[in-house]
């Protein structure tokens, strides 16, 4: 580490320390995912000055831990969709009584024909539409119930449906529907459970980026409770910046 | 959960004003479940906000089948999620009608629907509709078979709490002209119209002795799929003219059945 520490103040200083911090630190993640990686260096400069070899074994621990959590976290909800999406073929395929809707087509009707422009509609397509709004509403549950779950409760809430619908790009019509003050509430970044596995390192990249700019210290505290390590090392440099000997003392207790 | 599901079974009476049209026929029709759950929204503004949502009852039977026993579902999620569901439909449907507009046809049909999902990024949809699809028209097409084997009914996921309701829309069935007589009689109670299909009827009719058994109310879209399906241009768009121009109970008699199943 001492060879690599030499010249990695005078490269942060020239603000090249994204280049060359990622490939010291981290060459996997680095060759797989530079933009995320590329991202953590730009946010790691500040600290950088006040003590580069130790953040920099810090950070690759926590990284690395803070990498696979997630990557487990995201095959089990990939999962839990494949799931889903088999279990509505099998229901259909099983379906006997194509008359009795969970939806009334009246209703569904109306609302299509909010639309001034819409003229005639056949009769099969608000049976359809029953059928969709169905799939719709079980889809956009349980990756609601996904985020109930990180955050411990059993409750379903209101701020699990605006984190599914900012994480999930199928639903950015429905951005709108859901007040920005409860988007805030999703204070963890993770990841999009939708994007496959090989998508998981870039999408690394909201994790570390969100935190630091929507989660001040009650959203660190509450991130640490939440055991998400990575958003309490992120958030102790930004708010100790000018407090080296806190900072070192904050990190010594992490270890 | 029924009480919260009256009141807005009660607001499929009020129209929103942007449809002066459906609105009026709806003003000059005493609402088919007159309560005081009706009588207390006295809003005109927040019944047609009820009006253009899907009833809570429905949507929070959705929601648990895909969350475990001990799930909670907040009030306001379940809000949110109507509102999402509304949005959904006028979301697809606005592409739908793109489409209509583009190959300059007039009506929307269910594949204008599929397509518009596949377009709107709902990728995942298409398979899945496209099998219900396939299979509601085979439904269609072995009416006998589904007449003769009751088992079928009851292997609805929603057959056995549905079943009593079965039992007058299979009398209805036997009778084609009964069906019709309470059909005729309940349109001057409730004229307003969401699905008008007086002159279809015959076809309607027809379809019954086919072996179609559901209500009056589940008929129409049978119906309406297989002139689709068989491509008669010119019952098709008579029909679709009809749909527009008059008004008929067609609707109330299902949205009271949903209601209760509920």
């Amino acid at each position: 580490m001492e060879p690599s520490s030499q010249p990695q103040p005078a490269m942060g200083v020239a603000a090249g320390g994204s280049q060359v911090y990622p490939a010291s630190a981290y060459p996997p993640a680095a060759t797989v995912a530079p933009p995320a990686v590329a991202s953590a260096g730009l946010q790691s400069v500040q600290p950088f000055p006040a003590n580069p070899a130790h953040m920099s074994a810090q950070h690759q621990i926590v990284y690395q831990q803070a990498q696979q959590f997630h990557q487990q976290l995201q095959q089990q909800q990939q999962q839990q969709l494949q799931q889903f999406w088999v279990e509505r073929m099998t229901e259909i395929e099983a379906t006997a009584d194509f008359r009795n809707h969970n939806l009334p087509l009246a209703r569904i009707k109306k609302i299509m024909k909010a639309d001034e422009d819409v003229r005639m509609i056949s009769a099969e397509a608000p049976v359809v539409f029953a059928k969709a709004c169905e799939i719709f509403i079980l889809e956009l549950t349980l990756r609601s119930w996904m985020h109930t779950e990180e955050n411990k409760r059993r409750t379903l809430q209101k701020n699990d449906i605006a984190a599914a619908i900012t994480r999930t790009d199928i639903y950015d019509f429905l951005v709108d529907i859901v007040p920005r003050d409860e988007m805030k509430d999703d204070g963890i970044g993770l990841p999009r459970p939708g994007l496959p596995p090989m998508g998981a390192p870039a999408d690394a990249y909201p994790y570390y980026y969100m935190p630091q700019q929507q989660v001040p210290g009650p959203g660190m505290v509450y991130g640490a409770q939440q055991g998400h390590p990575v958003t309490y090392l992120w958030q102790d440099p930004q708010e100790q910046q000018e407090q080296a000997p806190e900072e070192q003392q904050s990190l010594h207790e992490r270890d | 959960m029924n009480n919260p599901q009256n009141p807005k079974a009660s607001a499929p009476c009020t129209l929103p004003p942007e449809l002066p049209k459906e609105a009026v026929a709806t003003d000059e029709a005493p609402p088919p479940m007159g309560n005081n759950n009706n009588t207390e929204s006295a809003t005109a503004t927040m019944v047609r906000e009820q009006d253009r949502l899907m009833p809570v009852a429905n949507v929070s039977r959705i929601m648990r089948q895909v969350l475990p026993p001990y799930a909670k579902i907040s009030d306001d999620a379940k809000e949110v999620i109507q509102e999402c569901v509304s949005e959904f439909i006028s979301f697809v449907t606005g592409e739908a009608n793109e489409r209509c507009h583009t190959e300059r046809r007039k009506t929307v049909t269910s594949e204008d629907i599929v397509w518009a999902m596949s377009r709107l990024g709902f990728d995942d949809y298409v398979a899945p509709l496209g099998a219900f699809l396939q299979r509601m028209r085979d439904d269609s097409d072995h009416g006998g078979e589904e007449r003769g084997g009751p088992a079928g009914r009851g292997g609805s996921r929603r057959g056995s709490s549905s079943l009593p309701l079965h039992c007058p829309q299979q009398m209805h069935h036997l009778h084609p002209a009964v069906c019709r007589r309470p059909h005729q009689s309940v349109s001057p109670a409730a004229g307003y119209a969401v699905r008008p299909v007086p002159r279809p009827m015959p076809a309607s009719g027809y379809r019954m002795q086919g072996g179609d058994h559901r209500s009056v109310g589940g008929v129409a879209p049978c119906s309406y799929g297989g002139a689709l399906v068989q491509a008669g241009g010119t019952q098709h768009v008579v029909g679709f003219h009809d749909d527009e121009a008059s008004s008929s109970s067609e609707n109330p008699p299902p949205e009271g059945r949903a209601a209760g199943s509920n």
